[in-house]
Formats: C-alpha cells, sequence, structure tokens
C-alpha cells in the first residue's frame, strides 16, 4: 500500500494544485512533496527494519487479455532512487522561489505529475508498466521545456523528444519479443529474467541494442547525447534539475533492473564496445565541459562525462562497479541539482553565465560563495563528500573490468577538479566587477537550500553505508544471475 | 431489428417534423434516439437474432452499433451549432440519420446485397453532406470528387459480387468463406477476382492507400462538421463493412492476407510520410486517418493466424473507440478554433494555450492518443496491433509501422508546439460555453481512462 501511495499522493496534489488559486499553486505542490518525501524517508526506514514488508507490494490484474500485472514493488535497489526522487522534488519546487513563473498552477503540476510518473518507472515490476510510466515522464517534462523554455525551445525540445521517443519505441519492441518468448505471456520482471536468459546470443544480442538505445538516448551516452547540452541549457532551472537530477537516473536505472539481467549474454558480447563508449562519453564530457565559457552550460557537459562513468560501472557489471553507480546516482542528483541551483542564483542576479563577465562575487557574498564551494566539491569527489563515495567505487568496479578504461575513466576525477575548479576561480574570486557589485547577499531561502545540500553532500559523504547496505544483496542476487547465465552460455 | 427501425424513423420522423413544422423537437428526438439504440443493443446483446436470412446481430455487430451509436450523439453535441444555422436543418438531420442506417446494415450484413446496399444508403447522404455548404467552391468540388470516385468505387463493388456469385452461385457470405474449401462446382478465380474487385471498393470507402486520393480533398473541401462525420462514423461503417466480410474470407482465402498486409502498410507509411508535410489542418487529419485506416487493416489482416476472431474484434473495436474519440476531440477543438479565423491553417492554433487552455488541452490530449502515447488510449490500441504483427512473425512490419508513426508524432507534435509556444499577437482569448468545456473534459477522461484500464473496456463488451 505505501508503494501505492507513493505514486497515487502526487497525483493527488496535482488535482488540489489545479484546483487552487495561482498564488498558493507553489505552496501547495510543495506541500505535497514534502508530504511524499516523509513518505520516502518512512519507507527506507521501513526498509531496514523489515525489507520483506507486504507494504512494498502492489499486485493486481490490470490487462488480462495480455498477461501484463499492476505491479509494483519496492526492493533494495529501486528503493534509492525513490529516496532520491522524494529528496529532490522539493527542492526543485522550492527553487523556483526567486523567480516568477508564468502559470504557476500549470508548471507546478507538471512537475508533481513528473514526480508520479517518475516513481512509477522506479518502482514498476511489469515490463509494460514500466514503459507506460517510462512515456508518462516524458510527457510533462517535454511541455515543461517547451511552453517555460527559452529561445529557439521549439526546435530544440523537439529533437529532445524526438531522440527519446526513438529510443524507447525500440524498446516497446524488446519488450513485445521478450513477452512472447515468456511461458505464460507475462511481463514480470522476473519472468523476464528467465525467459531473456534462454534466448539465444544472437536474439540476446538484438533485444540488448534495442533496450540500450532507449537508455542510452535518457543517460545519455555519447554518440547520442546530442539533444543534451542545448536542452539543459534551454529548459526553465526546474526542468532542467528534473532532467539532470532525475529523469537521466532512469537510463541508468534500466540499465540495472530492465537491460543488463534481461538479456546477459547480448551484455556480454557487447559489454566491451558499450564500455568504451561510456568512457568517450567520460573524456568527451569533460574535455567539452574544459573549452565552454557558460557556467550551465559546463554543467550540462561535465554531467554528461559524470553519468558516463556512471555508465561505464553498470557495464562492467561487478558488485562495486553498480553499488557505485547506486550511490552516485544519488550524489550526483543531489549535487547536481545544487549547482543548477548555484547557476540560477547567478543567473537571477546578474543576466548572465558567461564566466569571464563574473569575478569577485566572493567579496560581496561570502555565505554564497562558501555554499558553492561545498557543493562544487561534491562533483569534484573531495573526500568526505557524496561524490568521492561513488567515484571510487565506479572507478575500482571500471579497474576490475579493465584498467586502461579505467585510466581513462579517471580522468572524469582529474579532469573535473580541473573545470570546476577553473570555473569557481574565475567566478568567486578575482576583483569585483562593475557587474558582480550589484550581486548581493543571498536571500534566506537560498541560504536554506544550498545549506541542505551542503549538509546532504557531507552526510552522504560520511556514511555511505546507510545506503550501501540497502542495495548490496539484491545487487549481488542480479550480478550473480547475470554470471551463471554467462557461465553456462560460453559453455 | 428494432436498431434498424429505431434510425430508419428517426430519419423519417425528422423529415415529417420540417413538414409540421416543429424542427425544435428533432434535436432532443435524435439525441433520446440514439440512447436508445445504445440500450438496445445492450439488451439484445448474447442473442444472435436473424433477419431474414440478410443480416445477422450477433455481438460484434452490436458492439460495433452501440460504438458508433455513442459516437454519434458526440457528433450531434458537437454539431449542433451546424444544424441551427442552417436553413434546411431536418433534411441535414434525416440524411445523417439515414447513413447512419447505412453503417447499421455494413456492421451485420450477411448477404452481399446487403453489403452493397449499406455502402450506398451509407455514401449517398454523405456526397450530399460534403457539398452542404452551397456557396463554397472546395465544397462543391468535395462533394463533385467524392461522388465521381464513389461511384465507381460501387462499379467495383458490384461487379465484384456478380464475380463471386458467378463462382459460387450464392450471396451468403458464410457460404463464400467456406467455397475455398469445396473440391467441385467453384470458380475459383471468378472468386479470387470477385473478392479483390469488393476489397478495392471496400479500401476506397475506408481511404487506404492507393485508393486514397479523394480523401485529402474531400475532407478539405466539406464543412468541418461533415469531416468529422466522415472520419469517424463513416469509418467506422467502412471498417465494419469490411471487418464482416474479411474476417470470414480471409481464414480461407490466405492470398489477400498479402494483398492487405500491403495495402496496409502502405497506408500507414503513405499517410504518415505525406501527412508530415501539410500545413492545413483538416488535411494534416485526412492524411492521417489514412494511417489509422492502415493500422486498422493490418489489424484485420491477421484473423485466423494466430489471433481468434474475437480478440481480433476487440482490438479492432478498441482502436476505433480510441481513434474516433481523439478525432472528435481534435475536429471539435478545430471547429471551434477555425470558426474564429475561417481558415484550417496550423497557424490559427498559435498560442492557443494561452487563448484558451481547455480547448489547447483537449486537442493535446487527443492528438498524443492519436500519436500512442502512453497511457492515453491511443497507444494500446497500436500496441494491441502490433504485438499480434510481431506474434504472427511479421518483425519487418512492426518496425515500419513504429518507425511511420515516429513521423506521426512530429505532425502531431507541430500542432502541439503551435499550440503551447506559438506566438499570439492578434488573437483574443476564445470563450467557449460551459457545456462545451464540461464534454470536452469528459472526452479527455474518456481518452485517459480507457487507455489506463483496456481491461474493463474489454469487460464491457465480450463478458
Amino acid at each position: 500500500m505505501l508503494v501505492l501511495l507513493l505514486i497515487i499522493i502526487p497525483v493527488f496534489f496535482v488535482l488540489l494544485t489545479l484546483m487552487s488559486g495561482e498564488k498558493q499553486a507553489k505552496n501547495i505542490s510543495f506541500f505535497g512533496s514534502l508530504v511524499t518525501l516523509a513518505l520516502g524517508i518512512y519507507a527506507i526506514c521501513a526498509f531496514k527494519t523489515d525489507p520483506l514488508c507486504s507494504c512494498f507490494i502492489y499486485h493486481t490484474p490490470w490487462v488480462k487479455a495480455l498477461g501484463a500485472d499492476f505491479y509494483i514493488r519496492i526492493d533494495g535497489i529501486d528503493i534509492i532512487l525513490v529516496l532520491l526522487t522524494a529528496l529532490l522534488v522539493p527542492f526543485i519546487i522550492q527553487s523556483s522561489q526567486s523567480r516568477v513563473i508564468q502559470h504557476p498552477k500549470s508548471y507546478f503540476s507538471l512537475i508533481l505529475l513528473m514526480q508520479s510518473a517518475l516513481f512509477g518507472v522506479f518502482v514498476a515490476k511489469d515490463a509494460l508498466l514500466f514503459y507506460v510510466f517510462w512515456e508518462m515522464a516524458l510527457i510533462p517534462i517535454y511541455l515543461i521545456c517547451l511552453v517555460w523554455g527559452g529561445e529557439g525551445r521549439q526546435k530544440i525540445t523537439f529533437k529532445f523528444f524526438i531522440y527519446t521517443l526513438f529510443g524507447s519505441l525500440f524498446m516497446l519492441l524488446a519488450i513485445i519479443f521478450i513477452w512472447l518468448h515468456t511461458k505464460e505471456r507475462s511481463f514480470n520482471i522476473y519472468d523476464f529474467y528467465i525467459a531473456g536468459s534462454h534466448l539465444s546470443p544472437r536474439e540476446q544480442l538484438l533485444v540488448f541494442i534495442a533496450f540500450y538505445l532507449a537508455f542510452a538516448v535518457k543517460i545519455p551516452i555519447f554518440p547520442l547525447h546530442t539533444w543534451q547540452p542545448d536542452t539543459y541549457v534551454n529548459a526553465p532551472t526546474q526542468g532542467t534539475m528534473l532532467l539532470s537530477g532525475i529523469m537521466l537516473k532512469m537510463g541508468a536505472f534500466g540499465l540495472i533492473m530492465w537491460m543488463i539481467p534481461v538479456v546477459p549474454l547480448g551484455w556480454h558480447i557487447a559489454s566491451k564496445y558499450v564500455v568504451v563508449l561510456s568512457v568517450i562519453s567520460v573524456v568527451y564530457g569533460a574535455l567539452m565541459a574544459l573549452t565552454q565559457k557558460d557556467f550551465k552550460r559546463m554543467l550540462a557537459y561535465s554531467s554528461l562525462g559524470h553519468v558516463g562513468l556512471i555508465a561505464a560501472g553498470i557495464f562492467s557489471w561487478n558488485l562495486q562497479g553498480v553499488q557505485g553507480a547506486l550511490y552516485q546516482m544519488l550524489s550526483h542528483g543531489i549535487n547536481v541539482v545544487a549547482l543548477f541551483y548555484v547557476c540560477d542564483i547567478i543567473l537571477t542576479r546578474m543576466n548572465t553565465d558567461t564566466m569571464q563577465k563574473l569575478g569577485g562575487i566572493r567579496n560581496v557574498s561570502t555565505m554564497f560563495s562558501v555554499l558553492f564551494l561545498i557543493a562544487l566539491l561534491g562533483s569534484v569527489a573531495l573526500p568526505f563528500t557524496n561524490g568521492f563515495v561513488g567515484e571510487f567505487l565506479l572507478i575500482h568496479g571500471v579497474f576490475q573490468y579493465n584498467t586502461g578504461a579505467a585510466v581513462f575513466a579517471g580522468l572524469t576525477v582529474i579532469l573535473g577538479a580541473v573545470y570546476f575548479l577553473r570555473a569557481y576561480q574565475v567566478m568567486m574570486h578575482g576583483q569585483t566587477n562593475t557587474l558582480t557589485q550589484g550581486f548581493g547577499a543571498i536571500t534566506k531561502n537560498e541560504k536554506i537550500l544550498l545549506g541542505s545540500f551542503a549538509v546532504l553532500i557531507i552526510f552522504f559523504g560520511l556514511f555511505p553505508n546507510v545506503i550501501l547496505s540497502i542495495s548490496e544483496q539484491p545487487v549481488k542476487v542480479l550480478i550473480d544471475h547475470v554470471h551463471m547465465v554467462t557461465n553456462s552460455g560460453i559453455k | 431489428m428494432k436498431e434498424l427501425l429505431l434510425l430508419s424513423s428517426l430519419g423519417i420522423l425528422s423529415l415529417i417534423a420540417e413538414i409540421l413544422s416543429v424542427r425544435k423537437l428533432i434535436y432532443p428526438l435524435v439525441m433520446i434516439g440514439l440512447m436508445l439504440n445504445i440500450g438496445f443493443c445492450v439488451k439484445d446483446y448474447g442473442n444472435n437474432e436473424h433477419i431474414y436470412g440478410m443480416m445477422m446481430l450477433d455481438n460484434v455487430p452490436l458492439a460495433f452499433t452501440a460504438l458508433f451509436s455513442f459516437i454519434a450523439i458526440l457528433w450531434f453535441t458537437m454539431a449542433r451549432n451546424y444544424f441551427t444555422d442552417e436553413t434546411n436543418m431536418s433534411d441535414h438531420f434525416s440524411l445523417v440519420l439515414f447513413s447512419m442506417v447505412g453503417v447499421f446494415i455494413l456492421t451485420s450484413y450477411t448477404h452481399l446485397v446487403m453489403l452493397f446496399l449499406g455502402i450506398e444508403i451509407l455514401s449517398i447522404p454523405v456526397y450530399v453532406l460534403a457539398g452542404s455548404n452551397k456557396k463554397s467552391l472546395y465544397s462543391n468540388e468535395a462533394a463533385f470528387k467524392y461522388f465521381l470516385l464513389g461511384a465507381f468505387a460501387s462499379g467495383f463493388l458490384l461487379l465484384g459480387i456478380t464475380f463471386v456469385y458467378g463462382g459460387i452461385g450464392s450471396f451468403n457470405i458464410v457460404q463464400i468463406a467456406a467455397s475455398a474449401y469445396m473440391p467441385s462446382g467453384i470458380s475459383h478465380q471468378l472468386m479470387v477476382v470477385g473478392l479483390l474487385l469488393i476489397l478495392f471498393a471496400m479500401a476506397f470507402k475506408m481511404s487506404a492507400v492507393p485508393f486514397h486520393f479523394w480523401a485529402p480533398d474531400v475532407y478539405t473541401g466539406s464543412p468541418t462538421v461533415i469531416t468529422a462525420y466522415m472520419a469517424t462514423i463513416v469509418k467506422i461503417g467502412a471498417i465494419a463493412g469490411f471487418f464482416r466480410l474479411f474476417s470470414l474470407v480471409l481464414p480461407s482465402y490466405r492470398f489477400f492476407t498479402e494483398v492487405l498486409l500491403l495495402i496496409g502498410v502502405l497506408s500507414i507509411i503513405v499517410g504518415n510520410i505525406i501527412a508530415a508535410t501539410q500545413s492545413n489542418v483538416k488535411r494534416l487529419l485526412a492524411y492521417s486517418s489514412i494511417g489509422h485506416a492502415g493500422f486498422i487493416i493490418l489489424g484485420i489482416t491477421l484473423v485466423g493466424s494466430q489471433t481468434s476472431y474475437i480478440t481480433w474484434a476487440y482490438v479492432t473495436l478498441y482502436y476505433l473507440l480510441a481513434y474516433t474519440l481523439a478525432n472528435i476531440a481534435a475536429f471539435w477543438v478545430l471547429l471551434i478554433v477555425s470558426n474564429q479565423e475561417n481558415t484550417d491553417d496550423i497557424h490559427i492554433f498559435n498560442g492557443l494555450a494561452k487563448r484558451s487552455p481547455v480547448l489547447a488541452g483537449t486537442m493535446a490530449i487527443a492528438l498524443l492518443s492519436m500519436a500512442g502515447i502512453p497511457p492515453l488510449s491511443g497507444f494500446f490500441a497500436k500496441y494491441f496491433i502490433l504485438i499480434n504483427v510481431i506474434d504472427n512473425g511479421k518483425i519487418l512490419v512492426a518496425v515500419i509501422a513504429i518507425l511511420a508513426s515516429l513521423i506521426g508524432v512530429y505532425y502531431y507534435f507541430k500542432i502541439i508546439i503551435a499550440m503551447f509556444s506559438g506566438s499570439d499577437e492578434y488573437a483574443p482569448p476564445i470563450q467557449i460555453s460551459g457545456f462545451n468545456k464540461m464534454v470536452l473534459i469528459l472526452i479527455c477522461l474518456l481518452i485517459v481512462i480507457i487507455g489506463i484500464l483496456p481491461d474493463y473496456f474489454f469487460r464491457l463488451i465480450f463478458k
């Protein structure tokens, strides 16, 4: 029941928001997201005491003609993403405080609708349901980017939409294909694991490619990333946060739950290529970030590099890699949302995010620059920040897979430090110019939000086991399943 | 039988009402009559009623009848201004009602003569209605074009029926289907040629490629209300008639599977690709309806291979319901918006989201449903067909269909983009009545609910 509430409560608040006045819209949706957050935190506490509690399962027939069930369930892997979603949405809604939003009712209800769909994606254990939620998540974010985006948004958002839809249609084909091979025509994920493993290597490879197209577009992985930088820059801040903070995790989550365990032999055949593509993403993202002049665009490319590393960790498919990927999904979500918020604060005040034009903000607002630095260090993966735990595990995982790949993947940490610290130096240090003179102190709301981000970054850096211990067992099971199939497949 | 009598008498009543000058009664009478018709369908459900060896009312025709009656209620709600604006409203009422009699016959015939009668009764009123905007050159052109080409198609149909009769000596569709297994006394060449001609004639009515050339011009030229009628109820009739004959014939004459597969795939490709180049919304919807016809034909094609008759009846009905609901909604919005601007060009949708959020939302849901985005009903409609196509081993066909619907996304989104981010410098806000608003929201809810719970709909039809 708890798991069903997670999906229903945001929808309930969508209705409330729609019925309320334009002025109250933000507050009501914020309250709704807080309720969901409380539920999410309760879920994780309850999960620690009793992971098999029946409140984490909701199972009822849905489309009987097809054997599809409305089967949602929280397990050790997806609870991390549920937590991430529940955690970030209140921040995302509250971060709109300093801006005037046109049509706030529609805006915030779309955000909540998106949250509901995201929960659905993460907890669905029925392939058809997963697909439906997957597509449902696309519509709100598309509308957010289309209606509230910047200049030239029509073309950019349309490119984004076509890319993702193109990928997911192939996923639909793959799902139907596996469904036809399940014993009793069911969409149940566990039946998928069995049916997929029994396909011939060639078929598994084809299914792997079809899934890969869907997930790699979403993550995104080179060379399917071209929609990403423009969309991030062009979307309204909340849209960018949703996209980079949560939505791209859908892709990485899909890799872990829906792709590699379903077609283990496909992974076995293709893993070297996809790891290389992911590492190219890492290096490409970092190099592009180095050359950017605008802060937001730099963040977009740095995000590309970071998620490339997550993908590489998943594709190396060992305990450290996958655990690191899960942890880094959480950390990256928090860090990137914090940084985009910093960027938004700068943009609202200065009307520009070109780094050369800024400088010496530290002299004007010390508080801001300190909080900015903490968020930044999380992304740079300094020890005792959350980024460190994830990236360490990831590089460790990739290292076990292939030393060469790990060396290049490790570049992300070094190059990340270079471009992030350079950006920080240019914007915060140096002479205060006429533009940054008017920066002023940061508001209480901004202080609270950035402060909470800082607390989260350090908390998850100090106590990684809070999360890692939950996911360890289920990750092991998935890994063993895949290795068992590949070992017997090779013989 | 009751349904047939009801629809015909409604048509005649509206003519009489004109003579007695009690016009105001017609509209409520028709609405009540259509609701009654749905009631009859529900009541008759399960008993197979034979009507003089010419028609048989089993469950599938009843479901089709209930479907088109329901859509007709929505259509009449949408079209009520059309009838009050014109001077000769009862004529139009009776024309529409008579053409519905044709639709009813097409759903339930068992005799080929009834097929011919059904198609003629359906078409002739629509020829007139297409030209009902007397002062518009395009409307006249539409009527004329539709009539000429339709007459040709009828000719083909008659020729086909004659050939089939020559081949087997019977008009009964069950016997025709069984003829493939009869070893002697039958000319199979004549049968195949005859059935092929019938197929062409019906493909014309469904506006499937390569018999679609009339559709864009006729759709564009006719008054928007009549275009909506053609895109929904006429389409249901044509497809029901087609389904009736070919669901029986296909399992025994495998040759037609290949032909239909070709027609279906071509319709999907051509319909979608040409729709992407259109800037007139009516034309765009016309081409998109060609693509949808292709999908439905793909569905019917597979009857008898892996898929049972009842599943296919369900899949076709579901697709039709999803498609007609979305179309009614889209045409309704187009009707309201184009009324203000006097053109059907896509730019009239610019900034509609600001001018009228309800209209823009309805249009967006309708278009998203037609594009097949989950969880709207259009998704499951396409999905049911695709899984059966793949189930029958036609993976290439499925891939082509998917790629073509990706193109579909492109042109549906052209409108959505215009609505949500186009500039709206000159356009004033659009006021719509509370009643219209309510019905539009109701349609949207239906599109969503049928999409989320396809199972309940299934149980509704086939207990």
